[in-house]
């Protein structure tokens, strides 16, 4: 029978396997949501990662591949953003010009109250479908603030990525160009 | 009459009742303290960023409700995920920040309970053998002993 000593020992060893073997995962996992960021800067054209949330208003879920076969701009957005209520009159002009065009318009609500969400997307009259997601999405993209805006490929490939608000005129003309190339009517 | 008055203040006192029960007693500033902030990742209370301060208001409507602790983690974690939460899920991965520190405290346990059991058993055996009567010293051991001993008096006279 193994001693006392013994058995403490191998506590121990078994113990600190356990932390090293949750270091090296979580080193394995590393960052996808870095990773996409950083592959859409260097215009490589990632495939966005998939997600399936329910709506914000009505009932039902929006998934990203529903949206394929057609140019896309995801917006992330959260109701306590003030950048985000500044280009909120700007987003909704964009999404009636380019929804004209083909163009869909989806805003990920994220790190929010559902209610308050709500009463922003009255408040600023919001027309384009609106979702709520809990973490796992805004994360998958590397979405680090609000509002951060990503405009996707009728193959549901992203070709351009926006850290802001869509206000100023460098970037309104940025993304007007990255929706062109995404496939949006002239 | 009287009894329907009756009847309206059993109800009243059932409602009242029932709102405290379902408060359990937790309290917005207590709360925070076992939430996160879900933009900056530290504790509530230290957080004074938008996100934050919308929980907080969260939490005082939540009160205000009479809504229960339990009820109110849940609507938070619906609206922000799990990582509201100040201590890890008990799913998945997050087993093993509740598991590690409970392994470690019980194996901790166990050698001080072996320690202290192996540190009384040496002391009783050395204690035993300090009350053991000494064996008398053989005949001829003796003689020479007194001898040796009447010497070094002798000496000191």
């Amino acid at each position: 029978m193994p001693s006392m000593k013994r058995l403490l020992q191998a506590g121990a060893v078994a113990v600190l396997a356990v932390l090293i073997g949750l270091l090296g995962w979580q080193l394995w996992r590393g960052n996808p949501g870095a990773d996409f960021v950083e592959a859409v800067g260097k215009g490589e054209r990632p495939a966005a990662p998939s997600f399936a949330l329910p709506r914000l208003r009505g009932e039902g879920d929006v998934a990203l591949a529903s949206l394929n076969g057609r140019p896309s701009v995801l917006n992330f957005w959260a109701s306590w953003c003030d950048p985000c209520a500044e280009e909120a009159p700007e987003l909704n002009r964009l999404a009636g010009e380019w929804g004209r065009r083909g163009v869909r318009f989806v805003g990920i609500d994220a790190q929010d109250a559902r209610p308050e969400a709500r009463a922003f997307a009255t408040r600023h009259g919001v027309t384009y479908p609106l979702v709520h997601d809990t973490g796992g999405t805004m994360k998958s993209y590397g979405v680090t603030g609000f509002p951060e805006t990503f405009v996707l490929d009728s193959s549901g490939r992203a070709i351009a990525h926006f850290k802001g608000p869509l206000t100023d005129e460098e970037s309104l003309a940025r993304f007007e160009a990255a929706v062109r190339e995404a496939g949006a009517r002239q | 009459v009287r009894l329907a008055a009756l009847l309206l203040a059993l109800a009243a006192l059932l409602a009242v009742a029932g709102t405290a029960a379902a408060d359990d007693g937790w309290t917005p500033i207590g709360m925070e303290q076992e939430l996160m902030c879900p933009t900056c990742k530290t504790r509530l209370d230290l957080s004074h960023e938008p996100a934050a301060n919308q929980i907080r208001a969260a939490l005082r409507r939540a009160k205000a409700q009479g809504l229960s602790k339990g009820e109110v983690e849940r609507r938070l974690v619906a609206d922000y995920g799990e990582a509201v939460l100040a201590s890890p899920p008990r799913d998945g991965i997050g087993w093993a920040a509740w598991l590690i520190p409970a392994a470690v405290l019980a194996g901790g346990a166990a050698a001080a309970v072996w320690l202290a059991a192996r540190w009384r058993a040496g002391r009783s055996e050395g204690s035993a053998a300090l009350d053991a009567p000494l064996a008398p010293a053989p005949a001829g051991d003796r003689v020479r002993l007194e001898q040796q001993l009447d010497a070094e008096l002798e000496r000191f006279e």
